[in-house]
């Protein structure tokens, strides 16, 4: 589990190292988090998908601890923030987040966020780059055993 | 319940085929890419990933890396038994109109 440095109660905020073993860890810390918010098994795995790409992309971008936030924005959409000091300017032009050619080996982490979320928001800064997407999502139902 | 990083098993059912079970992404993408690497291009390639309960797009980078060298040689990756989960990163990349699925 990352780093608690929550600032007030109901979101989540924490720190985790840059390496891929982080990954699997703030996805399990995102999803127990949503699951506690009683949001439904889709509206978590949507979720999980988004944070694995927003985190994936921050580790390759640099070395350094990225911060991640899950929070409610309001009664139909969570926001998952990602923010992380690159080693160098790495974020590509909005225009060109998604492969050329749909077969092409890389580049579709971004794409498939956008087409995920609700909104897609970069703050592009000389040392720190704060991604935040909001995705719409359902709470649990009753009948949900999930 | 403390979060644990991803895991991923893959098994060998027969010679030419592997069956995915758990997490592809980042962290487990490369023991994929180094199974399907060591099956060679010498005759197509079946990947079941019936287990695979979460796959990005690390995961769909090995597929399509293995399913365009296959394709050079004239043989296939044959995707079989797709879970929800990858029929789902499919279908919003649009893969799914490309890859051979079973």
């Amino acid at each position: 589990m990352g780093d608690d440095v929550s600032a007030y109660s109901g979101a989540l905020r924490r720190r985790y190292e840059s390496a891929t073993a982080s990954i699997g860890i703030a996805r399990g810390d995102a999803d127990q988090w949503l699951a506690a918010h009683q949001y439904a098994v889709a509206s978590r795995e949507v979720l999980a998908l988004v944070v694995s790409e927003l985190l994936s992309n921050a580790v390759q971008a640099s070395n350094a601890p990225f911060d991640m936030e899950i929070a409610a924005v309001d009664s139909a959409h969570v926001g998952v923030t990602v923010a992380n000091r690159p080693d160098e300017s790495s974020m590509p032009d909005r225009a060109d987040w998604g492969p050329d050619d749909v077969l092409a080996a890389r580049g579709r982490g971004l794409a498939i966020v956008d087409a995920l979320a609700e909104s897609v928001a970069v703050d592009e800064q000389p040392d720190r780059v704060t991604i935040t997407a909001v995705v719409q999502v359902e709470r649990r139902q009753v009948t949900d055993e999930g | 319940m403390e979060s644990q990083p991803s895991r991923l098993t893959i098994e060998s059912p027969s010679e030419r085929t592997l069956a995915a079970a758990g997490v592809v992404d980042s962290h487990t993408a490369g023991q994929l890419v180094e199974q399907l690497n060591e099956l060679g291009n010498g005759g197509d390639i079946v990947l079941n990933l019936g287990q695979v309960e979460f796959i990005d797009s690390s995961g769909l980078r090995a597929i399509v890396t293995t399913h365009q060298e296959l394709s050079g040689h004239d043989h296939q990756l044959v995707l079989e038994q797709i879970s929800e989960a990858v029929a789902r990163l499919l279908e919003i990349t649009g893969l799914h109109e490309h890859l051979h699925i079973r």
